[in-house]
Parts: C-alpha cells; structure tokens; sequence
C-alpha cells in the first residue's frame, strides 16, 4: 500500500464506486466531489461504459445547464443519481434545508434544489454523508425535502439505493421499508457504527459483511487519473484531501 | 431607433423598493455591476427569485438588507461553503423563505 494513509473521503469514493453499474447514465449535482470521484474511478474500472454527467465538469455532455440536466431525468434518461442530507431517518426521509424550528432555525442550509424531484426520476439515487453520527442519523428529520416512500405520490420511478458513509454501508430494504446496515468497513465493527445511529440498523441475527479493503490499483487509480480529473471541478477540496 | 442600452446605474434606477426581483444570482455569469448599484441606491424589501439558484448575488442583496422574501430551490456559494448572510438572515426570522423543492 502506498506510502500516505488512506483518507476516510477515498474508502469512501472507493465503497461509492463499487456501486455503479456499467452503462449506468450518472448524474452529480452540485457540491458532490465524493460521488464525482467515484465515477471517475468507476469507469477506470470496472464501468467503462457509464456516462458520468458531473455539474461542473468542462467535458460534460451537457451544454444547457441544470434545465437539460433535470430534464433528462424527467424523460427517464438519468439511471444514478447521488444526495446527501443534513439528516437522514429510518425510514429514508432526507433533510437538506433546516436544523429546528422552519422559520426561526438554529442552522440554515442551502435547500433541497430539485432533489425530491430527483430522488422521484433517477432510477436510483445513492446517498453519501461525510459524517456518520447521532445528529445526522436521527429518529425522525427536522425537515423533509425527500423522502425513500411517499405515499402520497401517485408515481414514482426512483428509489433510494443505498447510504455510503466514513462508517458503514447502508441499504434502502423496500420490503422493511427502512435503512437498514448492510456493511462494515474493515476494523469498524458494528456496535460503533450502531452506536453513532440514531434508529436501530436492523442488525440482530443478520450476518453483516465486512466490504473488501481498498486495492492498490484503486488507490493508485484514485490519487493519479481520477484527481486529476476531479481537480478541474473541485480544486479546493481536492487540494484539502490531497495537499 | 430608440436607443436601449443605459449604464448600469441607470439600470438599478428601474429597480424600487418592493419589486419581486428575477436576477442569475448563482456563482457565475451575474450583472454584479447592476446588482451593486442596486445595493447602492438603498433599495429594501425585494421579493427576490434566484435564476437558477442562489449564490453570491443572493447573499449580497440579502446581506445589505434589500431582500425581504427569497424565492430559491437552493442557495449556496457551490465550493466555498454556505452562504453567510443567507443563514444569518434566515435563522434570525429576517428573511422569509418561500422555498420550491
């Protein structure tokens, strides 16, 4: 393994890579560089037939901005697409807009820009959080902007795939209808990923494997081709994780 | 013919008090001089709708207290992080935020 430790951000672009299927149309939206990452690094690999559609990136097939972006998805064309949340709650609802009280909150976030619309027409969206705690993975979100189910809406094309985070891989069961654990990172074991979760993981009597480590060719891959890459649409993190 | 172009401080003159105000106000491509000689003039209660969403723009105009309600999908300063005066404003009930999803 190479000589600098492995950052937290790449076993997790690495456990997000994994999941993209090839020929998979991908979407990122705005600040996304984890999932951004990740396609790159797919496509290097085991996906060379995805389309990343990365926000931001100059060589973007893309010409007409969000309008096109949203657009597509609306026709079906967008088959993966990638959110985060301030909160995130059992039952898939994910908040991005505020901590508390809507109208005198104690944090302001930027808002859910299109994700509910998002999370309905992707195929499937996968989340990633870059925190895994008590706070961000509540009982039940201050706000929803999105959600895994509504019952409320005739039709809906997307689900909620999985949840990545510096802790564990989480799953979307349709059957259970909650986030459930569905793997480890090696040396995380799983009472610390339970114990940083504000709902049960649905972890008793199940076997929860732990995720392959992450190779020297996907690191190699990652801190060579892919940031190169991912430099030119997020220098300032790139620079952050990679001085 | 008549003559169309005027300078951007004749441009905010056309902007008062109490004008629902449609502006490109994410991180590029902004009329930053129209939008400063909007500040300048002392303009208040904006209804301000962010084409396509909210970035820079949004946060000064709200920030210099000419936004009294803020129609987004999202405002952010993309890379840079969250939008300082947005929060400040928001959190502190001075804003009323009539957020799409």
């Amino acid at each position: 393994m190479s000589e600098q430790a492995v950052h937290p951000f790449e076993q997790m672009i690495v456990v997000l890579s994994r999941l993209v299927r090839d020929g998979e149309i991908a979407a990122v939206g705005t600040l996304s560089p984890l999932p951004a990452a990740a396609l790159y690094l797919a496509q290097l690999r085991h996906a060379p037939n995805i389309e990343p559609l990365v926000y931001g990136d100059p060589d973007m097939r893309i010409t007409d901005g969000l309008h096109e972006f949203f657009g597509l998805a609306q026709r079906g064309l967008i088959d993966l697409f990638f959110l985060s949340g301030i909160q995130i709650d059992q039952q898939g609802n994910f908040n991005l807009s505020v901590i508390g009280d809507y109208h005198r909150p104690k944090l302001r976030l930027p808002g859910g820009a299109g994700s509910n619309m998002m999370i309905m027409m992707a195929k499937r969206t996968i989340f990633f959080t870059i925190t895994h705690t008590k706070k961000l993975f509540v009982p039940r979100v201050d706000f929803v902007n999105g959600s895994a189910r509504d019952d409320s809406i005739p039709w809906r094309r997307g689900v909620f795939s999985h949840c990545v985070t510096p802790l564990a891989l989480l799953r979307f069961d349709e059957s259970k209808g909650r986030l459930i654990l569905d793997a480890t990172y090696p040396g995380i074991g799983i009472e610390t990923v339970a114990g940083n979760t504000g709902f049960d993981l649905d972890t008793a009597g199940r076997t929860i494997p732990e995720i392959d480590p992450i190779t020297e060719e996907e690191l190699s891959l990652l801190r060579g081709t892919v940031l190169e890459r991912l430099r030119r649409v997020y220098p300032l993190f790139c620079d952050m994780i990679w001085p | 013919m008549k003559e169309k172009v005027v300078s951007a401080a004749q441009a905010a003159q056309m902007v008062e008090s109490g004008t629902h105000l449609g502006v490109g106000s994410g991180m590029d491509m902004n009329p930053m001089p129209v939008v400063r000689e909007i500040i300048k003039k002392g303009v208040t209660d904006l209804a301000l709708t962010s084409v396509l969403t909210g970035g820079y723009v949004a946060d000064l105009l709200i920030g210099a207290g000419c936004v009294a309600s803020a129609q987004f999908p999202q405002i952010v300063m993309d890379e840079f992080g969250l939008a300082p005066q947005f929060r400040k404003y928001s959190e502190s009930g001075r804003l009323l935020n009539l957020e799409t999803m």
